[in-house]
């Protein structure tokens, strides 16, 4: 009996989390979609509307030029600044490692807001990919610094002084040794980076003016008709485009990198 | 090949000495061992020449070179550390080619030397693989083949043969004797393991807090320990160190332990300043000790604790009244705990400590 009634629940349970995920999967190819769940005959009608609208595709193509060239930056400068803070020992610097963290924590989302946009407003930045970016990189980099680090610190140091004992220079170090072990670690924050930055809606809402900059997040906004009733099938598809390339670059990054460590040093 | 030279070289970090004035000269061709309990400042010294670390004061010279401020590429040394430090994102054949290919030679000859060097090592059929799917052994000679790849100068190995298992660490320690008695080339070997030091070395330096205490020959610095720190930290067991008096008869050097007399060799410089009376450490090796059945009798009274058998050997601790002594007998003997039994020294391996540790002959 309660083996039942902890069965029932669970199906429940996992129907709750299922249905938005099936409606994601069925809505896009139903012609007449509504909230609830159906399926009648599939048509490709909603995935064409999407590509016909013009604000559709670049939202896409924004999206895609913003988040990747934040993951590029934010990746390399993080990596690069979580190299230093591990390797080398100066004055202050746990200090500035936590007031760092402290403040990007405390300081972060709506609160940080009203401030960013006067300051890009003066740098004459607002209404630009390059001021969204920048805002991007500087609101992810303490974090991914920071598990950067933490991944920097375990690998022993003993590869890189093996390497300069071989013969290499600091910066042949860098190259073919430091980099290539980093990697993996890259690639995680490279994902969290890309993922946070393709979801963002609230910092391209408020930077961006223009439709033809907003990302697909804020162009999602424009699907509704004269009265202001949302097109249920056009953002159904719209929604299912907007999960590939997230998805994709798991896929990829996971089979490339397989979010791992080497390991190789017997201790 | 050279000769590597280390003139008052000292390095702290934050205050800390963690090397005090260290002078040593290592022979072209020699094997030279850094032996001293962790702590002793011997991997600080062995990073200084590998220049990873910069002395606070002090030169090294390698060659006839000054490298004191050179950075490790200017160098040409090899160096095998504890943990192997195998680049885990190469394979075994670009690991080993790693120092030739920073050095921009031809494709073609890093595979040939890769390929002549695994062979020499045994490793050939391994070299495609990642450093994780190969053994600790296999990991070890990998190292050692990346090391000798370049024809460096100067070998140093920090600790290389701890993290074998008991058995593949003695083959290991006749391999690399072997190895660098082939090549020829200065070798500079950390250890805290003072049998591997005694087996391998050509000389040994017993460091011991940041300071080198004595070097020389295994079996000189094994038989003529400069203080009671080297006597204890070479052999296994340790030489036996026993509080003694001064005490000579009709004219001849001798100490009493505990009511009984040893009569020293005649004619030790060192012992003319002694008065009669002064407390002494004696030191004396197990294996230099005789054993005699039986209470009565010349040599210092005690009766048996605990019989180790070894097999060649049989290790005996002896309950005497100055203290535990350990006595190795090479005789079989019947002998059981509680045993009253008779220590002789032998007179001629007696050595003597001023009761501060210092050695007086």
């Amino acid at each position: 009996m309660r083996r039942v009634l902890s069965l029932i629940a669970l199906v429940a349970l996992a129907a709750a989390f299922a249905l938005p995920i099936l409606w994601l999967v069925t809505a896009p190819f139903n012609a007449k979609p509504t909230l609830g769940l159906s399926l009648p005959k599939p048509t490709l009608q909603n995935l064409y509307g999407v590509f016909k609208n013009p604000s559709a595709v670049t939202g896409l193509k924004n999206s895609l030029m913003q988040s990747t060239a934040t993951m590029l930056i934010a990746t390399a400068t993080a990596t690069m600044a979580a190299y230093a803070f591990s390797r080398a020992a100066f004055r202050g610097r746990d200090t500035i490692l936590y007031v760092l963290i402290l403040l990007s924590s405390v300081v972060s989302g709506v609160s940080a807001m009203v401030p960013l946009y006067v300051l890009m407003q003066r740098l004459g930045l607002l209404d630009s990919h390059a001021g969204l970016i920048l805002v991007y990189v500087g609101g992810l980099l303490p974090t991914n610094m920071f598990i950067m680090k933490d991944f920097v610190d375990s690998i022993p140091r003993a590869y890189e002084e093996a390497a300069l004992v071989d013969g290499s220079s600091p910066g042949q170090v860098l190259l073919n040794i430091a980099f290539p072990l980093c990697r993996p670690g890259m690639a995680v924050i490279a994902v969290l980076i890309f993922v946070s930055t393709w979801s963002n809606f609230l910092v391209p809402f408020i930077l961006l003016r223009s439709p033809s900059k907003a990302p697909a997040s804020v162009a999602i906004y424009s699907f509704f008709n004269e009265v202001g009733i949302p097109i249920l099938g056009l953002i159904a598809a719209y929604s299912l485009i907007y999960t590939i390339p997230v998805v994709a670059l798991y896929i990829i990054v996971n089979r490339k990198f397989g979010f791992r460590f080497y390991g190789g040093i017997k201790s | 090949m050279a000769e590597v030279r280390l003139v008052s070289v000292s390095k702290s970090f934050d205050k800390v000495d963690a090397v005090t004035d260290v002078t040593i000269t290592i022979a072209d061709g020699e094997f030279f061992t850094l032996l001293g309990p962790s702590g002793c400042g011997k991997t600080t010294t062995l990073r200084m020449i590998a220049g990873l670390e910069r002395p606070t004061s002090g030169r090294i010279f390698i060659g006839d070179r000054d490298v004191t401020e050179l950075p490790p590429k200017a160098r040409n040394i090899a160096m095998v550390f504890q943990n192997y430090a195998l680049y885990p994102h190469m394979t075994v054949a670009e690991n080993i080619g790693y120092p030739l290919r920073i050095r921009n030679k031809s494709r073609k000859d890093i595979e040939a030397r890769t390929l002549e060097v695994a062979r020499n090592l045994a490793i050939s059929d391994l070299i495609h693989r990642r450093p994780a799917e190969i053994s600790g052994g296999q990991q070890q000679r990998a190292a050692l083949a990346r090391a000798i790849i370049h024809e460096p100068n100067v070998f140093l190995f920090d600790e290389p043969l701890s993290n074998l298992d008991a058995k593949l660490r003695t083959d290991a320690r006749t391999f690399l004797k072997h190895l660098q008695q082939t090549l020829g080339i200065t070798t500079v070997y950390v250890t805290h393991d003072q049998s591997e030091a005694m087996a391998m070395s050509d000389r040994i330096a017993v460091m011991e807090k940041g300071r080198v205490v004595q070097v020389g020959p295994p079996l000189e610095v094994y038989r003529h320990p400069t203080n009671t720190f080297v006597a204890e930290f070479l052999g296994n067991p340790p030489m036996n160190l026993l509080r003694s008096t001064y005490a000579p008869v009709s004219g001849r050097p001798a100490v009493e332990i505990d009511g009984s007399c040893v009569v020293l060799s005649d004619g030790q410089a060192g012992l003319d300043r002694l008065s009669p009376g002064t407390e002494v450490v004696l030191g004396i090796r197990p294996e230099d000790i005789g054993l005699f059945v039986g209470a009565e009798g010349e040599g210092i009274a005690g009766e048996v604790f605990v019989v180790e058998p070894l097999g060649y050997e049989t290790l005996v601790s002896v309950k005497t009244r100055a203290g535990t002594v350990k006595v190795k007998t090479f005789e079989d003997m019947d002998l059981t705990p509680g045993l009253a039994v008779r220590l002789v020294p032998n007179t001629k391996r007696v050595r003597l400590f001023e009761s501060s540790g210092a050695r007086l002959y």
